[in-house]
């Protein structure tokens, strides 16, 4: 599903050049929950980034579905967001002007899903998120867990190939996050959504198939 | 809509607009300040010029020639000799003179018409007149009148009142015998009486303002070939365009200023759009990192835009609705104070001004929203989420802005300066030295942050200076929006008080004397007798004196006034000539 080799990237830093990721690979199966930790600073975003095609490595290739999305350009890359990943972030970054359902009928409406099939789509993903009865509500009238309920059912609202989650509980009490990765490895499986899960908790990673440890752009 | 942009992307973008009144407001400020301003005034040109050729029209009828002399003082016996010509084309003889009523500043259009020549020309004025009741001793009472609807209204009169008329220091009685259903405002002020009775109020006994002629199947040489050598036959509606030109500098002027006060809207509205761009980075970041593509975010900050523009498009079409048929009146008294009569109100908005207000306002909007909508669309999804990528960019520009700008406003100089006295082309030039000037704008308040910071202060000082620096691609829209702003305002009192100086000054030198006398309706040559002046000039207290006689005449279609005058020492001051003989 996903099959990354060789990466690199440097960014400039003062007269020197700092390497973020170096040389990486890695290979995620269809279904797979994969936890990535590492410390601050040791390139887990960064690493996102080029997996998700919102910057590009100075060398190397990421295959999604057998696609490299180095050789694509910008457009082509968007598209291939659009389609084929899903993102749950730490601060939920939900759209604040946008209802519940509709935030998460949004990424339903990109890919071109029939009009007449979302509301029923959205209704079974506010089911499975435990928010049946908050979909007329805006984001900031919702808690921080329910927020982030709300990202994961638009995450996989568009039936993504990949999920990438960067810590996703790095906002919630340690209750409110263990519910959230529980829900997001369940929802994942069910859906055979690959899942690469950013982040530092020791315990969040151990419910996850495969833990891969970042330091200093590599793995180890 | 829905394949380019989804209608829940653009819910969105619309809901923070909403989500966002101040800055709703600016934008909707701006550009219905521009739309305002651009159809108030063209209403108001529109209305004059509208006004002027109804009025014009409905003098002249059908028309299409017109027998002058320079003077407007044919003789009678003119149009006796064409009359009785065989084979002649209609002709119908006017006086035509201004006069005033007693109790009212207007002045109205006394117009005398020949009653059995008019058959063939102002059908529109005169109208069913013959099955008017007391109009059989319209030719009959030389003080019969006969008014509009209108001109009824607003003098306030019926059938049988009297009303008071002043020429030439003259009173006349006349008495109104008819009243015509004319109700447009253009044929307010129009008095129509027999020619007899014209030519005794205006002092042109055995003479003519002019005579009108339908040439339809004849040659224009065919009668010109009659006409003594000082008289001429015009083309009307060639002399009603050129009338009309006359005031073509005055009306430019007016729409440039409009079309500054809408460039000044622009800048407001790029100013909003611009600040909830920069505002939205973080959200069009996450968008972008769902797969919104670049053109997505371009079509949906320029669709709020739409948006925008439409909202405030319609609050300046009522507004400047409202502000036109004020300035229509103000106009209307500007234009006949300096070119022309026309009596204007605007009492209908003509589709082409609606249109033309309608294309400003989106245009406007469009184009100030498009280098927003394009940072936003250009900037890639991971810079979209930080706001000094923004600033690292417009600080890359700003050197090749500033050298753009120099470029325009030499530019605007050289078309400025290069065609002299050219209206259009001097606007055309101060357009562009605005935008030139504008484009500098983002250098200098980095060089003047870069300055200032060199000053030694508090901290809070530190810290504003150098944010100056950090925030340059909004300061350095709001700083232009104030700079156009208060530069046009400066220009305008510039204009003003020079005109006004230049004027007191002309004043002080040509006003010497402690009394001036003049008879009433002297603009109309009216003069005083030669009995009077000895008098006054004989009386004890005046010491020194000079004399003036002022007769307006027409060179080719332009009205001019011939000045005589015996001028004391201290009034030859007032004109310059006299230092260079």
């Amino acid at each position: 599903m996903l099959e990354v080799s060789g990466l690199h990237k440097q960014y400039p830093s003062g007269n020197d050049n700092q390497v973020v990721i170096d040389d990486l690979s890695l290979n995620l199966d269809k279904g797979e929950v994969v936890a990535l930790v590492g410390a601050s600073g040791s390139g887990k975003t960064t690493l996102l980034n080029l997996l998700s095609g919102i910057d590009t490595p100075d060398s190397g290739q990421v295959l999604i579905d057998g696609v490299n999305l180095i050789s694509l350009d910008e457009k082509q890359r968007t598209l291939l967001r659009r389609h084929k990943l899903g993102f749950v972030f730490q601060f939920f970054n939900l759209i604040p002007t946008l209802k519940v359902a509709e935030n998460i009928a949004l990424p339903m409406q990109l890919i071109s899903t029939p009009e007449k099939e979302i509301p029923g789509l959205t209704t079974s993903l506010l089911d499975k998120v435990g928010l049946s009865n908050m979909q007329g509500r805006y984001p900031e009238t919702l808690s921080g867990g329910e927020q982030q309920r709300v990202a994961i059912a638009r995450a996989i609202a568009h039936r993504p190939a990949i999920l990438l989650a960067d810590e996703p509980t790095g906002n919630l009490d340690e209750q409110t996050g263990d519910q959230i990765i529980q829900l997001l490895i369940s929802l994942a499986r069910e859906h055979e959504i690959s899942m690469l899960l950013v982040t530092h908790s020791n315990q969040v990673a151990d419910s996850a198939d495969r833990v891969l440890r970042l330091s200093h752009g590599r793995l180890c | 809509m829905n394949s380019i942009v989804p209608p829940l992307l653009f819910r969105a973008g619309i809901n923070y607009l909403f989500r966002h009144p101040w800055q709703l407001l600016l934008a909707l400020t701006g550009i219905s300040m521009g739309v305002t301003l651009v159809l108030a005034v063209d209403i108001a040109n529109s209305a004059a010029k509208a006004s002027f050729e109804h009025a014009s029209e409905q003098v002249r009828g059908t028309a299409t020639h017109r027998i002058v002399n320079d003077l407007d003082r044919l003789d009678e016996a003119i149009y006796a000799n064409l009359f009785r010509k065989p084979g002649m084309p209609p002709i119908a003889p006017v006086v035509s003179t201004k006069v005033q009523i007693e109790g009212y500043e207007e002045r109205f259009q006394l117009i005398g018409m020949d009653i059995l020549a008019e058959a063939n020309f102002r059908r529109s004025l005169v109208g069913n007149m013959d099955q008017m009741p007391g109009l059989d001793q319209w030719l009959t009472d030389p003080e019969a009148v006969m008014i509009s609807r209108s001109t009824a209204s607003f003098l306030k009169v019926k059938v049988s009142d009297r009303i008071h008329v002043k020429h030439l220091g003259k009173s006349f009685d006349l008495e109104v015998k008819a009243i015509s259903e004319l109700e447009s405002d253009s044929s307010r002020g129009i008095l129509l009486v027999d020619i007899a009775t014209a030519q005794r109020i205006s002092d042109r006994k055995k003479y003519l303002s002019y005579i009108d002629v339908l040439l339809e199947n004849h040659a224009a040489s065919d009668i010109e070939s009659l006409l003594p050598e000082s008289v001429k036959l015009v083309d009307i509606s060639q002399q009603t365009e050129s009338i009309l030109g006359l005031s073509a500098a005055f009306e430019l002027n007016l729409t440039a200023m409009s079309l500054l006060g809408m460039l000044v809207g622009v800048f407001l509205i790029y100013n909003a759009i611009s600040f909830s761009v920069v505002q939205r980075r973080n959200l069009l970041g996450r968008l972008r990192s769902l797969g919104v593509t670049s053109a997505q975010i371009y079509i949906l900050i320029m669709l709020e835009a739409i948006v925008l523009g439409v909202l405030g498009t319609i609050i300046g079409i009522l507004l400047g609705t409202l502000l036109g048929q004020q300035l229509t009146s103000i106009v209307a008294a500007t234009i006949s104070e300096l070119y022309y009569d026309v009596n204007a109100q605007a009492t209908s908005v003509y589709p082409v001004s609606l249109l033309k207000a309608g294309l400003v306002g989106i245009v406007g909007t469009l184009a100030a929203a498009w280098i927003p909508a394009l940072q936003a669309s250009r900037t890639k999804p991971l810079t979209t989420l930080s706001r000094a990528a923004l600033e690292q960019s417009i600080h890359r520009q700003m050197p090749f802005l500033a050298l753009a700008g120099t470029v325009l406003v030499l530019t605007g100089f050289l078309v400025s300066f290069l065609v002299p006295g050219n209206v259009i082309t001097g606007f055309i030039g101060l357009f562009v030295i605005v935008i030139g000037f504008v484009l500098t704008i983002p250098l200098l308040l980095s060089r003047l942050s870069r300055l200032l910071s060199t000053f030694s202060g508090n901290l809070i000082w530190q810290m504003s200076v150098k944010d100056l620096d950090r925030h340059i691609s909004r300061l350095a829209t709001a700083t232009a929006a104030l700079m156009l702003a208060l530069s046009t305002s400066i220009g305008i009192a510039i204009m003003v008080d020079s005109m006004r100086v230049t004027v007191e000054d002309w004043l002080a030198d040509l006003l010497t004397g402690d009394l001036y006398i003049a008879a009433q309706g002297f603009e109309d040559n009216a003069y005083l007798s030669a009995g009077t002046i000895e008098n006054l000039i004989d009386h004890d207290a005046v010491s020194d004196y000079s004399l003036y006689r002022n007769y307006k005449i027409r060179i080719g279609d332009k009205k001019r006034s011939l000045v005589a005058a015996r001028l004391s020492p201290k009034s030859k001051k007032g004109f310059d000539f006299f230092k260079r003989i």
